[in-house]
């Protein structure tokens, strides 16, 4: 795979803090992204790593008052996202860079059709003065487009099962055919028989479209299948990136990520044994100095605690850990 | 050589009367379980999965069939048998939020069962048990007084599996109990369950849409659609050779953590899962089914014994021509 | 292993309600108020302070000897707003226990039997609820007259179909949930699940409409009375006597203000207390 150098989405030093009653929650600490034109970045962690936070920052769509960006920047081609204006992120949102939810029925409305929803999003963003006879015909092409007959667009979200939402979903974040997907979880919610049709819906519709895509995960093998990068996230920070090979066959790693693959089932091989990560994530109430993962490393060396380790890249494989920071990460191949 | 095995079910049917006439949620589904074993119980949301689970612990009705355990008919026994038996059968569940009570701290939950089933123990031989059992399954005794929305999905999970130790039970009916959880929290439950199995020559029917779950923890796999079984056979066979093209769907379906396989040949079905009211005879999945031919309908389908241990609920594969 | 211990529910629940100010605020003046109406017997004589007239005192200003001063017919009031502390209560304690034991019955096996059962019952409670509480209590009271059982049995049925509907829409919601199931798993009959899993799921709500039904109570009584269809003079009570002192509003504005404070106070303490038991009973809403 050529390494393109083509950045559309720049995040540098992001933090994003979540201020709750019960304290201050530090979501996101000096998050670091790039995402390349027309690829397809898989961001894959756990449960309260900072995955869906990262998404809404971007769209600037953090719960009111509550959560907040702290410092750092986020650059979408040559615009700063992260200090714009509510008016025009108004029209960035949609056209240019669009979101897919984990439950499908979140962004529905359920007593509008089908059809009213697509449309709607097509009004929004298209010039005003569009006949509304086209704007219909735009509707039956976006629904043609990911498997739904467009004859059903007269019907209601609740006619309509799991996977057609999704595909739903994915017609309404399309509609514009935006530059950038911020897909969040998108088939964790569906059967995997269903979840194969999604992915394959999704992969063919980047190709087709050339849209970029960042997509959320805990699924490594829908990355294995989706992905052309990948950044591993760890308590609101990136802790490893590289191109989807590097992450899967190269022999050097995070220690968390290691965990990971420690941690699915192999369909290969019979074992008798997971090899999970003990313990949990940090507390996000609490500002760590170190590295995050340092409590729960079998591999844990005293500066572990004191310093936070600085990013060593190689050939484009990044690993931020003490491990690599004396010798360069090695490349086996 | 063992005669009767543990677990006997034969021929278990559940329907729900719905308006639209009756749901065939478990439609005559038989297996065996031995001792120790495990059977995987695998198939896509609304095949009757979870019912069959809920059936067997009699916390739904059946409609008609036996389940036999050790020789008994649990769904004949009284209530005062029924009690006496759920020391021997026990459930963990799939979500560790809703399956605790949540104004119940981890000893109260822990302590329900004991208290219910065990009414000998006195308190203290009850506080006793508690700390032993959560010293089992790997709760700090310090979680005690803790409260379901204080602890997270992993250790809530512990406490669901240490108030289903909590009487000694033999048979153990696992609903996706990992499926709520992140991969390297499932992979710890999962290798507590395997631990306790090994420990205690535990039985467990084990219940999920994971295949790569179901394959790492079973010794059997039972696939089901719509109700029925359609394939049975030992983990190895089935992921090896898969002849229902459902199953072989499941498996191809899998997204593998591996990149260059990524172009593998796969088999990806369209369609989706139809209603299970009122079921017309011929096969379920024939509607999407790519080798659909004109015997898949019209007449149901035996599950026949196409190889040695090897169930198989299909007109088009594994038969002599 | 076992060197923690086991915290009782009872202590961390108070030691929940011990940290909400206003919540203990309700608690003393609800203390004040039921020693006052637990130990009058003791510090006064109820007919002679209470009940007899003495002309010549009428109307005196608060002083050492009356803190409050004295009504038009020379009697204490400070000793007829204690006395009449006894009839609020009475009537707030049992209305509320009425409805709590009666609607929690009738809505939990509505609830949790369902069909016919539940089907039945609250048919009969939506006929309660069709007709307005106040004019219920009128009509009871108007038919079996006045006095203060009469006036208690009015209340407390009136106050049913709110218990009902809540208990069943609770156990209704809960019934289905995962931890019933698991607690049917584990051998929990019907009573056990429905009482010690339905119901104190449903209490802090039940509590709270406790605590309201109370308030409301109090002042329903002190409306009935202030209208005289309940107790009637020289019974000490805090509506007939607000009734009694709008005559003498113009001059000798205590004598309303001194009841309509006793009341005022009465449900605002309930209501402090229900918010506080609301949030100490519920182990979600900690710290």
């Amino acid at each position: 795979m050529m390494p393109m150098e083509n950045p559309l989405l720049i995040i540098k030093d992001l933090h994003v803090s979540y201020k709750t009653d019960d304290g201050v929650i530090y979501a996101i600490n000096g998050l670091d992204l790039v995402l390349n034109k027309g690829e397809t970045l898989g961001l894959v962690g756990e449960t309260g790593a900072g995955k869906t936070t990262t998404a809404l920052s971007i769209l600037k769509l953090l719960p009111e008052r509550i959560g907040s960006i702290d410092s750092g920047t986020i650059q979408f081609h040559d615009e700063r996202l992260d200090n714009a204006p509510e008016a025009k992120m108004r029209l960035i949102r949609g056209s240019q860079i669009s979101m897919i939810f984990q439950d499908p029925m979140t962004c529905l409305n359920p007593v509008l059709t089908i059809g009213d929803q697509i449309a709607e999003v097509l009004e929004s963003h298209c010039p005003p003065g569009t006949k509304a006879a086209e704007i219909q015909r735009k509707v039956d092409e976006i629904m043609t487009m990911v498997g739904l007959p467009p004859d059903r667009k007269e019907e209601y979200p609740h006619q309509f099962s799991g996977g057609m939402k999704q595909r739903v979903d994915i017609a309404i974040a399309l509609a514009c055919e935006p530059e950038l997907l911020l897909a969040d979880e998108p088939t964790t919610a569906l059967d995997v028989t269903i979840q194969a049709q999604v992915l394959d819906l999704m992969r063919g519709l980047k190709d087709k479209l050339g849209t970029s895509m960042l997509l959320i995960t805990h699924d490594l093998g829908v990355v294995a299948e989706t992905c052309d990068r990948v950044a591993i996230i760890y308590a609101g920070e990136i802790i490893e990136t590289g191109e989807v090979d590097d992450i899967f066959y190269l022999e050097d790693h995070h220690p968390y990520t290691k965990g990971l693959f420690g941690s699915i089932p192999s369909m290969n091989e019979k074992m008798k044994r997971l090899n999970p990560i003990a313990g949990l994530m940090p507390d996000p109430s609490i500002k760590y100095v170190g590295c995050p993962f340092a409590d729960r490393c079998p591999h844990k060396m005293a500066i572990c605690e004191t310093q936070k380790p600085q990013p060593v890249v190689t050939n484009g494989h990044m690993i931020k850990c003490h491990l690599f920071s004396s010798k360069p990460a090695g490349d086996n191949k | 050589m063992m005669n009767t095995p543990m677990i006997e079910v034969k021929n278990l049917k559940k329907y729900f009367r719905t308006p639209r006439g009756n749901l065939y949620a478990v439609d005559d589904v038989s297996f065996t379980i031995e001792r120790g074993m495990t059977l995987g119980v695998v198939g896509e949301s609304g095949c009757g999965k979870s019912t069959l689970g809920r059936v067997l612990l009699r916390l739904l009705p059946h409609t008609s069939g036996q389940f036999l355990f050790d020789g008994t008919d649990v769904l004949q026994l009284d209530i005062e048998e029924m009690k006496e038996l759920r020391k021997k059968i026990q459930i963990i569940f799939q979500d560790p939020y809703g399956s605790l009570n949540p104004r119940f701290t981890t000893s109260q939950s822990i302590e329900e069962p004991l208290e219910i089933l065990m009414p000998e123990l006195d308190a203290n031989q009850r506080n006793a048990r508690i700390m032993e059992l959560m010293d089992t399954v790997g709760l700090a005794s310090r979680f005690v007084n803790a409260y379901p929305h204080e602890l997270d999905g992993g250790r809530r999970q512990r406490i669901g599996v240490a108030r289903a130790l909590a009487v000694n039970p033999e048979f153990i009916v696992c609903d996706e109990p990992v499926s709520a959880l992140d991969v390297s929290i499932q992979a710890q439950i999962l290798n507590l369950v395997m631990d306790l199995q090994e420990k205690m020559n535990l039985s467990y029917m084990f219940i999920t849409h994971d295949l790569s779950v179901v394959k790492h923890i079973s010794d059997e796999i039972l696939v089901m659609y719509l109700g029925q079984c359609i394939e049975k056979a030992p983990t190895e066979k089935l992921f090896s050779k898969p002849m229902h093209p459902y199953t072989q769907a499941l498996i191809s379906s899998i997204p593998l953590p591996d990149p260059r396989k990524q172009n593998r040949e796969r088999h990806i079905i369209m369609g989706e899962v139809k209603s299970p009211i009122e079921p017309q005879p011929g096969c379920r999945f024939a509607p999407r089914c790519p080798h659909k031919i004109d015997k898949c309908v019209g007449k149901n389908i035996p599950l026949l014994e196409v190889e040695q241990d090897h169930l198989l609920s299909c007109v088009v594969f594994g038969r002599e021509e | 292993m076992s060197n923690v211990k086991r915290r009782s529910q009872f202590s961390s629940v108070l030691h929940r309600f011990a940290k909400n100010k206003l919540a203990v605020v309700g608690v003393i003046i609800f203390f004040v108020m039921a020693f006052g109406a637990l130990t009058a017997d003791i510090f006064f004589d109820y007919k002679l302070q209470a009940l007899d007239q003495n002309a010549k005192d009428k109307f005196l200003p608060p002083s050492r000897e009356h803190i409050f001063g004295t009504d038009h017919y020379g009697r204490d009031l400070f000793v007829r707003i204690v006395y009449g502390g006894r009839i609020s209560l009475i009537v707030g304690f049992f209305t509320a226990g009425f409805g709590l034991i009666f609607g929690t019955i009738i809505g939990a096996s509505a609830g949790y039997f369902g069909g016919k059962v539940d089907n039945i019952l609250m048919r009969i409670m939506d006929i309660f609820l069709a007709i307005p509480a106040m004019l219920l209590a009128i009509c009871i009271v108007a038919a079996l007259g006045g006095g203060l059982f009469n006036l208690l049995l009015a209340n407390g049925i009136a106050n049913v179909p709110r218990y009902s509907r809540i208990v069943r829409g609770h156990v209704m919601g809960l019934k289905n949930s995962e931890f019933i199931e698991a607690a049917r798993a584990s051998g929990a009959n019907d009573k056990r699940i429905i009482f010690k899993h339905i119901i104190p799921n449903a209490l802090g709500q039940l509590i709270v409409q406790a605590t309201l039904t109370m308030a409301m109570a109090i002042l329903s009584v002190a409306s009935l009375s202030f209208v005289g269809l309940g107790i009637n003079p020289p019974t000490p009570e805090w509506g007939s006597m607000l009734s009694t002192g709008k005559e003498f509003m113009r001059t000798h504005p205590n004598q309303i203000v001194i009841p309509g404070l006793a009341i005022m106070m009465a449900v605002l303490s309930f209501n402090l207390i229900g918010d506080g038991l609301r949030d100490a009973l519920d182990p979600r809403l900690k710290n």
